[in-house]
């Protein structure tokens, strides 16, 4: 029997493995093909407090080994997430993390309270750093900027009970600034990296491949930028740091854990193999069992270097 | 829906350009309804998206899929052998509506033809079955011989005229409904502005009208978001609420 076990602030999970927001829905479609309390903890596509149309099509666009999505953030807003989504997630027997994104910080605190307050989640993951989603005169991402950060995790602090855990944007000058904003500010973790704002053009036609122009991109592909961030960031926090980008297989997995990351995210890999979060699972737990490993604590920054 | 380790039985090339592959899928054709499509995991490449194609016949337990070679996951495709085994999660999507009663026309524009060949085969000979190939020529006029095995009465034209009538497939279109008596259902598959021509046209002779739609997918089941198409009700997922609507909830203003 090996060890999984982990602890965001003060919610234990299972096992570390996590599906990545807005790459599950809220898991009613998984839930038909697989037992998701298997998981560690099930991460709903974010919701906004007012429903939101999303971004015109086409919304994505695949690249080598990854995809561009801008789809925007549609979604049915707070009530509608209330009245429809949370009595699934209140009956699923694996931790519950609900992703939010609201205009501010005052906004932000009061759909931390209402989703608190409706006991369908036993996290929150504050979504910062939606590239599709621009904010304030600057138009940049809340995660682009520390004060931003912590007045929006300070605020859902003070209202909100629930470990909160941030999601940030690998899109800034030093990872390490912005991951201790959300430190200081009272996080319980850090999520890194939401998908890399990004490009496609089609020569042929001259236009770009999406409506939206830009959008995120995410899969294989980042894997590489995201290990390198989760590196600097375990190095500079003291509170756990969930790994997203690129996550396909058990060894991806492992990789993370061995930079230091104490939980990871399924996000494209959902897309592409609907069975790829309890194949991540079951590969990691067969993967410590081959060499030996009781626990993943003795795997978890340990990489050479 | 699940997905499932199928066999490649065939994979040939049957017109420019196009091909046609068949799959031992007992699950998938035992569930299978017109309009409903296939999420196929091509192995290869620096692609890593499935690609979703319409369900174009069932045999037995074969399933077949109609698809042109447009870039590297369908060149890849098109470049497997008899005997590989593939991952295809299906059937997936809301196809057409059971047809109870009054006569069917199915309108084709080009690769439009692929779910409304598994479609004739359903409504079999009993319907009064009326079939529209609309093509820019005669080598995109495709699977004739298919619908005619159906039993269906078979009308072609093309853009430049080198096969059957020298019009867009809407004129055939409208030409039937104004001969036609009694109640006619129309299901059509094609380009976008060609749907929704013939949406206007169904609507002038309120003829009820099914679309299948296309937009880039990702993940097939509706949790991604990604394959929107505008309806009077907002956006829905083509993959999951779709691919076939019905004409009257599409915003056809906003399809580009």
């Amino acid at each position: 029997m090996v060890q999984l076990e982990i602890s965001i602030g003060g919610l234990r999970l299972k096992n570390p493995v996590m599906t990545a927001s807005g790459t599950f829905g809220h898991g009613t479609e998984f839930a038909e093909l697989y037992d998701i309390n298997r998981l560690g903890a099930v991460v709903t596509k974010t919701i906004t407090p007012l429903p939101r149309a999303g971004n015109p099509p086409p919304r994505m666009a695949e690249t080598p080994s990854g995809m561009l999505n801008a789809v925007g953030l549609q979604n049915g807003g707070l009530e509608e997430f209330l009245k429809n989504k949370a009595p699934f997630l209140r009956r699923l027997k694996t931790a519950v993390v609900v992703s939010i994104s609201a205009g501010g910080p005052a906004e932000f605190a009061d759909m931390a309270l209402a989703v608190e307050t409706s006991g369908c989640a036993d996290a929150l993951e504050l979504n910062l750093s939606c590239p599709n989603v621009l904010h304030g005169a600057v138009k940049n991402m809340i995660s682009q900027d520390c004060g931003a950060i912590e007045a929006v995790v300070s605020a859902v602090r003070k209202k909100c009970g629930l470990a909160a855990i941030a999601k940030l944007s690998p899109n800034v000058t030093d990872i390490t600034k912005t991951a201790l904003a959300a430190q200081n500010a009272g996080a319980d973790a850090v999520c890194l990296i939401n998908t890399l704002p990004a490009m496609s053009v089609d020569l042929k036609t001259r236009k770009p491949r999406l409506a939206n122009i830009t959008g995120g991109l995410s899969g294989p592909a980042i894997k590489p930028v995201a290990l390198k961030l989760v590196w600097d960031a375990v190095r500079a926090l003291d509170i756990p740091v969930i790994a997203c980008g690129g996550i396909t297989t058990a060894e991806d997995a492992l990789e993370f854990i061995l930079c230091g990351a104490t939980a990871v995210e399924v996000g494209t890999a959902n897309l592409t193999n609907p069975f790829a979060a309890p194949e991540i699972l079951s590969g990691m737990e067969r993967w410590l069992r081959e060499n030996k490993i009781a626990s993943l604590d003795e795997l978890r920054g340990k990489l050479i270097a | 829906m699940r997905n499932w380790n199928c066999r490649l039985l065939s994979n040939r090339k049957i017109a420019d350009g196009v091909w046609l592959a068949a799959f031992d899928a007992p699950k998938i054709a035992a569930a299978a309804k017109p309009g409903q499509f296939v999420h196929v995991r091509v192995p290869g490449g620096e692609h890593i998206l499935r690609r979703p194609f319409s369900i174009h016949r069932v045999d037995g337990n074969t399933i077949k899929v109609l698809y042109r070679v447009v870039g590297a996951a369908t060149f890849a495709l098109s470049a497997l052998k008899a005997g590989t085994m593939l991952d295809i999660l299906g059937p997936l999507g809301h196809g057409f509506p059971a047809i109870n009663s009054g006569r069917v026309i199915l309108l084709a524009g080009g690769m439009g033809v692929a779910p409304l060949v598994f479609l004739a085969q359903k409504l079999g000979k009993k319907r009064g079955l009326t079939v529209i190939l609309g093509a820019k020529s005669s080598s995109g006029v495709l699977c004739a011989a298919a619908f005619r095995e159906t039993g269906a009465r078979v009308i072609a034209c093309t853009e430049d005229g080198s096969k059957g009538k020298q019009c867009l497939a809407t004129v055939l279109l409208e030409n039937e409904l104004a001969q036609a008596g009694g109640k006619t259902t129309v299901c059509a598959c094609g380009p976008n502005l060609m749907l929704k021509r013939a949406a206007a046209v169904c609507a002038q002779f309120k003829t009820p009208c099914y679309v299948s739609l296309e937009e880039r997918m990702a993940c097939g089941i509706g949790v991604c978001l990604c394959c929107p198409v505008p309806t009077v009700a907002g956006y829905k997922s083509a993959c999951k609420d779709g691919p076939v609507f019905n004409a009257l909830e599409v915003a056809w203003s906003n399809l580009k």
